[in-house]
């Protein structure tokens, strides 16, 4: 099917997710940050759902999927982890099962794909064909993307903002060597981000929820391993490592965030640094600890994080591309 | 507001870096898998040492 027909489709899709959404005001959770704690949704993970069901299926009927199952597993991760995510919405999924889920799906397709295995490429490194070694990588960039972008989900906007500096240089690059599959799957992760991020951003209409961060997780995750562009799209997305090392590593483990002991607190809408023994390590902790703020000069923080990482990597793509490295 | 988040920032970025440089150039010069994946996980684990170390020793400066 035409490129342009899928995008269109699948766009309107998201946006009709979205109106349904914000208009049933179902799943509602206070936002705790603002002076009225107002109830939002927490349903964003539909708004990503409906783009990549619509674009999996259009994509389908036209066939293109059927010569890469590396599109079957970019495309259906993602729904399967949003619907995890949407069912943790409601009711509490256990986080080993969820962690469970994020690695084991992608691995059973891995393996129903027998040696059909093609290879993965990252810029820097080089390219990865033996079996065991293209398995290893991806269990591990599904199974830590879609928890990390989960642990960054603290303040409104930042996700979806930062999905869209990620979706940048992919873009660019799928422009600049003229990659239809490469830029359905770029659109896959940039669309639904920019359509979250209109009613994510401070003051957030709608929240991302689980549903939201686990599917847009294995999206990035996908484009990770798929675009060719793996090194670059990881080197953008270090302040997500970051925070995902920080909060596994102070709180030993892998922990439900209800489990966590809080990295900040909150008086009189300023958001302080909880500086109490065995309190969680967290990037929006760093960022307080210079300065308490409100959440508005908190998100302008975690903006400008993303911003220089994203300006760095930018830079260094196009060292590589001009040095013919890409 | 931001200076300590950025330091770790830019600081992570430019060691992340350099980790992919190394097993890019093991990569080239023997191009063993097995080794690869061996020198990728010494590399992540250093680089996540050094990283929370350095985290740390932020938080306690700013602490002080």
């Amino acid at each position: 099917m035409e490129l342009p027909i899928v995008i269109t489709a699948s766009t309107l899709a998201s946006i009709l997710a979205a109106y349904i959404v914000l208009r049933c005001r179902c799943a509602l959770v206070p936002d705790v940050h603002k002076p009225n704690k107002p109830l939002i949704p927490k349903l964003g993970g539909l708004v990503v759902l409906a783009y990549v069901v619509v674009s999996f299926t259009l994509l389908s009927i036209g066939k293109e999927l059927i010569n890469s199952m590396y599109y079957v597993i970019f495309y259906t991760t993602p729904i399967v982890l949003g619907i995890i995510g949407i069912i943790d919405d409601f009711t509490h999924v256990h986080e080993f099962l969820r962690v469970g889920a994020s690695v084991l799906y992608p691995l059973i397709i891995l393996l129903a794909m027998g040696d059909k295995l093609g290879y993965l490429n990252f810029p820097i490194i080089g390219h990865f064909s033996n079996p065991v070694v293209v398995i290893i990588l991806t269990i591990a960039a599904y199974g830590i993307f879609s928890n990390a972008i989960n642990m960054m989900d603290v303040v409104n906007g930042i996700v979806p903002y930062s999905m869209i500096l990620t979706s940048i240089i992919p873009l660019a690059y799928s422009i600049m060597i003229n990659n239809t599959t490469l830029l359905q799957m770029t659109l896959a992760l940039l669309i639904p981000s920019i359509i979250l991020f209109a009613f994510n951003k401070y003051p957030a209409k709608l929240f991302n929820g689980n549903g939201g961060t686990y599917s847009i997780g294995a999206l990035v995750a996908g484009l990770m391993l798929y675009s060719g562009l793996g090194t670059l799209i990881l080197l953008v997305m270090v302040p997500y490592v970051i925070n995902g090392l920080l909060i596994i590593v102070s709180s030993r483990g892998i922990k439900s965030r209800e489990k966590l002991k809080p990295s900040t607190y909150m008086n009189n809408f300023i958001i302080y640094p909880n500086l109490n023994k065995g309190s969680t390590l967290t990037l929006m902790k760093i960022i307080v600890i210079d300065e308490p703020g409100d959440e508005r000069k908190v998100i302008r923080s975690f903006y400008t994080v993303f911003n220089v990482a994203t300006a760095l990597t930018i830079l260094l793509f196009i060292v590589l591309y001009v040095m013919g490295w890409v | 507001m931001v200076r300590t988040a950025l330091y770790l920032t830019a600081l992570s970025w430019v060691l992340l870096l350099i980790g992919f440089i190394v097993i890019g150039v093991i990569a080239h010069m023997f191009g063993n898998p097995w080794l690869l994946i061996t020198v990728g996980l010494m590399i992540v684990a250093a680089w996540s040492i050094v990283v929370y170390r350095i985290a740390e020793a932020l938080v306690r400066k700013s602490k002080v």
